[in-house]
């Protein structure tokens, strides 16, 4: 959930640029400058992973970049969703399953 | 011409930047965020417009437009991978670049993060660190939950819960591990004088976390998530500790919650130190293995600086006035030596850290982490988040003769994550100075190699990013 009331600590924002992103195949509303794990905590929250062989993707948990249990799929790429901005036409991806060989 | 490189761009680094560009020598300030300030001064974002900024964030950036100098070069999103054994060649990364970078001297700056525990459950959607809570809040304003129970140690705990009610979220408990009052002593209680301001922002933490119907409890913690993997947290069992952390099960509570936020003090982020070979010891009340330093902070390898939490949890007032120190420091040595007279020049700043430094004594003996808190782990609980190594398999490899954390680590993968160990060292000594009896500074360091963050192949080898174009090739 987005922070709707203003507190005087915690001064009121106003957000800027809002574009789509292609989330797990569904589309979110994001603004610019939010991280994508933001975004998913704005929905609901960062979803459990399938159990899979692929190491460090154990979810979200430090927040600032350190543990890397957030790794998603940006655009084909492992990127952290704590650090890594949304950008207009993202396609990201939390659901990495090793693929068969 | 002198070049200073400084890593990161918090409270010690920024203040390091700062003094040693006043003192005449280039300087490169890398940071891996997007905006400098570190965890305690972090912005929201440059396209969110602040409507009327708080006087944290007015100091903040103020601080931070001091950057704006003709000798700081300022590297944003940039991860220092590896470091030489004489400390001043680093290898950097960003985007997808690898480079290079040599500098005269280095001053570490890389704070630190929060110290978890593992009990069952760590691992499901809806438990996260203090910290994240607090980024999503202060830097991002999401609402990391609806219904949040708090769990750890120390002030931040307060902090962070304030955040949230002021957030509009439901904070339904704070639960402070120590019982810290009964540390206040006729001994250390006057280090605690002259601390008003500290007093007083603690006292309105708790003041809005009790009008807003949260319940604080000292003595307390959570000892088990409830919930699924597809549900995420649907509560939490909490229990009263012990002095020495132990639950005491019989007077355990199940409570609602969707979201559980831990954080149980704060743990160093040593990687660069340890891997350019400076010496660290173990000691518990500055967060575990920190680097030993000289008076003026420089590391045993000269020309390596280590300033701020990074090098020993002490807060943000500790770590700007031990950033200037470094950063003067480092401008005036002269091939690693610090003359006699930069001595005289330097001894009011030294001083001013004395003070200080009582205060974060005084702090770690109130929220010091016990070896209690390694009993909460159940068998099947994970202990390494990254290589999915419960705390049975930590067992048996202590049963074969595992006595260190490197030991653990061959045995059982434990720590050779994306993580590189950085959340479950600790845990995993925690085991096994359970198991053993063993002192946890005796359980060993794991050893560090480069890169200390992971880094695409692709970036190494310049062929270009996709895991899709890699099936191609």
């Amino acid at each position: 959930m987005r922070v709707q009331n203003h507190h005087r600590q915690l001064p009121e924002i106003e957000r800027g640029a809002h574009f789509i992103v292609t989330i797990d195949g569904r589309q979110y509303e994001a603004f610019a400058g939010e991280t994508i794990a933001a975004v998913l905590m704005a929905n609901g929250r960062f979803p459990s992973q399938p159990a899979n062989d692929l190491p460090g993707l154990a979810g979200f948990f430090c927040g600032i970049g350190i543990c890397y249990g957030c790794q998603v799929l940006v655009n084909g790429r492992l990127q952290r969703a704590c650090t890594t901005r949304v950008e207009p036409q993202m396609i990201i991806s939390t659901q990495i399953v090793k693929e068969e060989e | 011409m002198k070049r200073i490189a400084i890593v990161g761009a918090g409270p010690a680094g920024l203040q390091a930047a700062i003094a040693a560009a006043q003192n005449g020598v280039e300087v490169t300030l890398i940071d891996g965020n997007t905006q400098p300030g570190g965890q305690y001064y972090r912005q929201p974002p440059a396209n969110f417009r602040p409507q009327a900024p708080s006087k944290h964030q007015e100091k903040a950036a103020a601080l931070i437009a001091r950057l704006d100098h003709d000798r700081i070069n300022y590297l944003s999103q940039t991860r220092v991978l590896s470091i030489s054994a004489d400390g001043r060649k680093m290898w950097l990364h960003r985007g997808h670049d690898l480079w290079e970078f040599e500098a005269t001297a280095v001053i570490l700056a890389t704070g630190a993060y929060d110290r978890p525990a593992a009990f069952p459950g760590w691992t499901l959607p809806g438990v996260m660190s203090v910290g994240a809570a607090q980024t999503a809040i202060k830097g991002q304003r999401v609402l990391p939950g609806k219904k949040i129970l708090l769990a750890g140690t120390g002030p931040l705990l307060l902090a962070a819960g304030a955040n949230l009610v002021w957030g509009g979220a439901e904070v339904a408990f704070v639960l402070e591990a120590s019982n810290f009052t009964d540390h206040i002593t006729s001994k250390n209680w006057s280090a605690l004088w002259g601390q008003w301001p500290r007093l007083r922002e603690g006292a309105n933490y708790l003041l809005a976390l009790r009008k807003a119907g949260a319940v604080y409890r000292t003595g307390w913690s959570v000892i088990k998530a409830l919930g699924t993997a597809e549900e995420g947290v649907t509560g939490a069992v909490i229990a009263p500790l012990d002095g020495q952390w132990q639950p005491l099960i019989e007077k355990a509570e199940k409570v609602e919650c969707d979201t559980i936020c831990i954080g149980y003090g704060f743990i160093p982020e040593t990687a660069l130190g340890r891997l350019a070979g400076a010496a660290h010891g173990y000691q518990n009340e500055l967060g575990g293995w920190v680097p030993q330093r000289d008076p003026f902070l420089q590391t045993s390898v000269s020309g390596l600086y280590a300033v701020g939490d990074g090098a020993g949890i002490g807060g943000a007032v500790l770590s700007e006035l031990e950033g200037r120190l470094a950063g003067t420091a480092a401008s005036l040595a002269q091939d690693g030596e610090h003359k006699p007279e930069f001595k005289r020049k330097l001894k009011p700043q030294i001083k001013g850290l004395e003070k200080e430094r009582k205060f974060q004594k005084l702090y770690s003996q109130l929220f010091t982490p016990q070896p209690g808190m390694h009993s909460w782990a159940q068998e099947d609980t994970v202990i390494c988040r990254c290589e999915n190594v419960n705390r049975a398999a930590i067992e048996s490899a202590v049963v074969l003769g595992a006595q260190t954390i490197n030991e653990v680590k061959g045995l059982t993968r434990a720590g050779m994550g994306s993580c590189q160990g950085r959340l479950c060292s600790h845990l995993v000594a925690g085991q096994i100075a359970r198991l053993t009896g063993k002192l946890h500074a005796d359980c060993g360091l794991s050893s560090i190699r480069p890169p200390i963050n992971p880094l695409a192949l692709a970036d190494v080898t310049g062929r270009g990013p996709t895991i899709e174009e890699g099936g191609e090739s």
